[in-house]
């Protein structure tokens, strides 16, 4: 490790010990209400829910439709283990039952990954919607956990401190994940997984993979979940809530993991802002999407991240356009979208864009585009 | 659930008779969906798969928060039910003839749209439109005014399922359609996505399985038949990766 | 390997690399048979390839494309990637150097940090080729490298196979409708006609072939 990164280390970690001291002085001061609290907690669970969701839609590329299905397994894996422990207030066991919701969401993704993970496009992602709606059916049905009726009497252990530390935590093994060899074959699979497969690349085993960690992050956030609200109904993990997390992914900018954190946070609140106009609220959110689709397609921060040298740029009021901050190939030359690469569509509409905005790896000598700095 | 909503007024408000109400519908619906098309998804042509997808979502959450906020969320009864309908009886077996409606309804539609898209000269030019959009430019296919023409035809198609499901199952909300939605999707996948005779396969397969399971399963275990769908369609997908009817098609390297 | 398009070329290429798998007969390379079903098997048994239609990994940088051709060579575990142990950072190191060194040899060092998708088109045939020779192939598959370029271009490049050869004693195997291209550079040809071997020997002995000039090269070549 050079010195220069052990600097960059060390002030990232300040950076979130920093603002995890901001916002733990504010809560336990009594300034804030406990609602803010909650929902500062709700946004922390959320956000590790659409952080690991980016590693396999906007990282690997594949369209998942099923994520709150790992988080439901998560979430009543590890609420059943506290409500067999029985004691509450225990963080040890909290954080062995998160540990636990991980694996058995890790477990399920492997189970479905297997057999699922080799069909394209349209198809593999019906299948994770369908696979999210089985897990719906059989949490109902299954008398363990509840038997369609809610499971209750779950202790109220996700503290801030934990939803907070559960989320940097997650940010920084997907970050790392991302920016070693490993990660650059998984995104190489979004790009051109034959191409992938041509350089060595075992498509199959780094996909599974993704969607496996992916899984286990989601289990994490589901029990944190399951510890937040104190009941666990299946029908809160359905089709529409996968959508919820697939939107906040995509607000942030797909590949983006601090950009993930920002909207989940954004889009958990909103309705809270707009309470006031409560009738409206989900007509006003729907139109915002519209408006973000057709005017802001890669989301907020696109495929960067909020990064050092990001923040530096801004302080010296250089034109964020002009130097592209990283992320891995991170940057905005043109208008670029980050688009799955599975499937032939994927294929037609990527090589129709290029063609509309004018560059084409049919069109010899193109005039180059910037620059881009990359950050290892 | 547009339609469903359409046909519902003009039947208890205007007063128009059932089959009248339900043309109506059509032309309604036919008129919204090329509005939403030009409004919320022309611009998304060249744009990702999930931009589309997630503006789609965005749309039906307007759509149904809109009704909801209009006409309040509460269940309404449509008038006209399958016991409206003269019933056969074969023996001990009960038929209602709204059944048999329903069916030759559905078949006939289907076998017009496949005629349409194969022999029409605009329903081959939707094939076209949707293989290569820039060589349909190229050959001088009006893409617009196809795109727009194919979604006139979806949403009239929705029209008419509606009126067929809300006879069926008489009761309008402003969510009704999700559920229906989400199957309809995972039929056509069944099938094979772009093929129509593999889309009424899957229909036909999914309703079938669907109703068997309803019928047949232990009431202990009746969570279940809301599972059957994804679960068949899940198997399927593993034995034949391109849907039932579709042609697995590699991708030349 | 020239021939008429749709002669088999490409198809001799997939099954090489294990794209298809042969309904029979075998591949045989230094005396060992290859077998295997997946195309990273290729790869490390010493083959690589690069394709008709230019596939780069475009919204990654010049230099992550090359990277992810030595993926293979690399040891290091992904806990260990995530957990930056002192192997992550000596072979990300390794691999840097090794990757900017690779882009030295074509010529391209100034595009290290560009995004693959926006590099002109000659560079972006010039980087797949990059990205080939980073798995460490003993064979060099190239599909068509020249399509596309103009003369001056073809001559840079027909520099850079000889090059090839030479100091990284790599055997290539080359398609290509390039005449110029093919009869200067090529110690060994053969000729392809619908599914079938037609004719082989060296650049003499095709130019001269009849069968060949009928089937493909016409009485020009």
């Amino acid at each position: 490790m050079t010195k220069s990164k052990i600097v960059s280390y060390s002030i990232n970690l300040a950076a979130a010990l920093a603002v995890y001291l901001v916002f733990h002085f504010l809560f336990s001061s009594r300034i804030v209400s406990r609602t803010l609290i909650d929902l500062f907690t709700l946004c922390c669970v959320f956000a590790t829910a659409a952080v690991s969701l980016n590693l396999s839609t906007g990282l690997l590329g594949e369209l998942n439709l099923g994520h709150a299905g790992f988080m439901s397994v998560g979430a009543y894996t590890a609420a059943l283990i506290t409500l067999a422990a029985g004691r509450s207030g225990n963080v040890g066991i909290l954080l062995l039952s998160l540990l636990a919701g991980g694996l058995t969401a890790t477990l399920s993704a492997l189970v479905i990954g297997i057999p699922v993970l080799r069909l394209r496009g349209d198809y593999l992602a019906i299948t994770t919607l369908a696979f999210g709606e089985i897990v719906k059916v059989l949490m109902r049905s299954m008398k363990i956990t509840g038997g369609g009726q809610p499971l209750t009497g779950i202790a109220l252990d996700t503290t801030y401190t934990i939803g907070y530390w559960v989320l940097i935590i997650t940010l920084i093994a997907i970050y790392t994940l991302i920016r070693s060899r490993h990660g650059r074959a998984i995104i190489s699979i979004r790009e051109d997984d034959i191409a992938a497969e041509a350089c060595g690349v075992s498509v199959t085993k780094y996909k599974l993979f993704a969607f496996a960690f992916s899984a286990f992050f989601a289990g994490i956030a589901g029990g944190l979940y399951a510890h937040y609200a104190g009941v666990l109904e299946p029908s809160f993990f359905d089709y529409n809530q996968s959508v919820n997390f697939m939107v906040m992914v995509v607000f942030g900018g797909i590949g983006s993991l601090t950009g993930s954190v920002l909207s989940a946070f954004f889009l958990t609140l909103l309705p809270e802002f707009l309470r006031g106009i409560d009738a409206y609220r989900t007509l006003i959110y729907s139109v915002i999407l519209i408006l973000l689709m057709h005017y802001r397609p890669s989301g907020l921060l696109g495929q960067r991240e909020l990064s050092q040298r990001g923040i530096a740029r801004i302080f010296r009021r250089e034109r964020l356009d002009a130097q592209p901050i990283s992320g891995v190939g991170g940057g905005r030359a043109i208008e670029r979208e980050n688009i799955p690469a599975s499937g032939s569509a994927e294929r037609k509409a990527d090589s129709a864009l290029r063609d509309r905005t004018g560059a084409s790896s049919g069109t010899p000598e193109e005039p180059l585009e910037r620059r881009m700095k990359g950050r290892r | 659930m547009t339609a469903a909503y359409s046909i519902y007024f003009f039947i208890t408000l205007l007063k128009i008779p059932f089959i009248p109400a339900t043309l109506l519908a059509m032309l309604l619906s036919m008129a919204l969906g090329m509005l939403i098309e030009r409004l919320a998804y022309r611009r998304l042509r060249a744009a990702s798969r999930l931009s589309a997808l997630i503006t789609a979502i965005a749309v039906s959450l307007f759509l149904q928060t809109g009704y909801a906020t209009l006409f309040s969320p509460d269940p309404r009864a449509f008038p006209v039910t399958a016991a409206s309908f003269p019933v056969f009886h074969l023996g001990e077996v009960s038929l209602s003839s709204w059944t048999l409606i329903t069916i030759a309804v559905a078949i006939a539609v289907m076998i017009l749209l496949q005629l349409f898209v194969t022999r029409h000269k605009a329903g081959k030019a939707m094939l076209v439109v949707s293989e290569d959009v820039k060589g349909a430019y190229l050959m001088g296919i009006k893409v617009n005014s196809i795109i727009s023409m194919t979604f006139a035809i979806g949403s009239a198609l929705a029209a008419i399922a509606a009126a067929l499901f809300i006879v069926s199952y008489p009761q309008i909300t402003p969510y009704m359609g999700a559920m229906p939605g989400i199957k309809a999707f995972i039929a056509a996948v069944l099938g094979g996505i772009g093929l129509i005779p593999g889309a009424m396969l899957g229909g036909f397969l999914l309703g079938l399985i669907e109703t068997m399971t309803r019928a047949y399963i232990p009431s202990s275990l009746s969570q279940l038949s809301e599972g059957v769908v994804f679960i068949v369609l899940i198997l399927v997908l593993l034995l034949k990766p391109a849907g039932l009817l579709g042609k697995s098609e590699r991708e030349k390297v | 390997m020239i021939g008429q398009n749709g002669a088999g070329k490409t198809t001799i290429f997939n099954l090489l690399t294990h794209v298809y798998r042969p309904n029979s007969g075998s591949v045989i390379l230094e005396g060992e048979e290859l077998r295997g079903s997946r195309p990273h098997k290729a790869v490390a048994q010493g083959l690589s390839r690069t394709f008709q239609n230019i596939r780069l990994f475009r919204n990654m940088s010049v230099l992550d494309n090359i990277k992810v051709g030595y993926l293979q060579q690399g040891k290091y575990s992904i806990m260990e990637g995530i957990l930056r142990f002192p192997s992550y950072w000596r072979e990300e190191k390794a691999i840097d150097e090794k990757a900017k060194d690779l882009l030295r040899v074509f010529d391209m060092e100034s595009y290290a940090d560009y995004y693959a998708g926006n590099l002109p088109y000659g560079q972006q045939r010039q980087l797949e080729i990059c990205r080939a020779l980073a798995t460490n192939p003993r064979v060099l598959l190239l599909d068509e490298p020249a399509a596309g370029m103009n003369p001056s271009e073809t001559e840079g490049l027909m520099h850079r196979i000889n090059t090839l050869r030479e100091e990284f004693s790599i055997a290539v195997l080359l398609i290509e409708h390039d005449m110029k291209l093919v009869m200067g550079i090529c110690d060994k040809i053969v000729v392809l006609n619908y599914g079938c071997v037609i004719a082989e020997g060296s650049p003499e002995e095709i130019r001269n072939n009849e069968d060949v000039i009928n089937a493909y090269l016409g009485s020009e070549a």
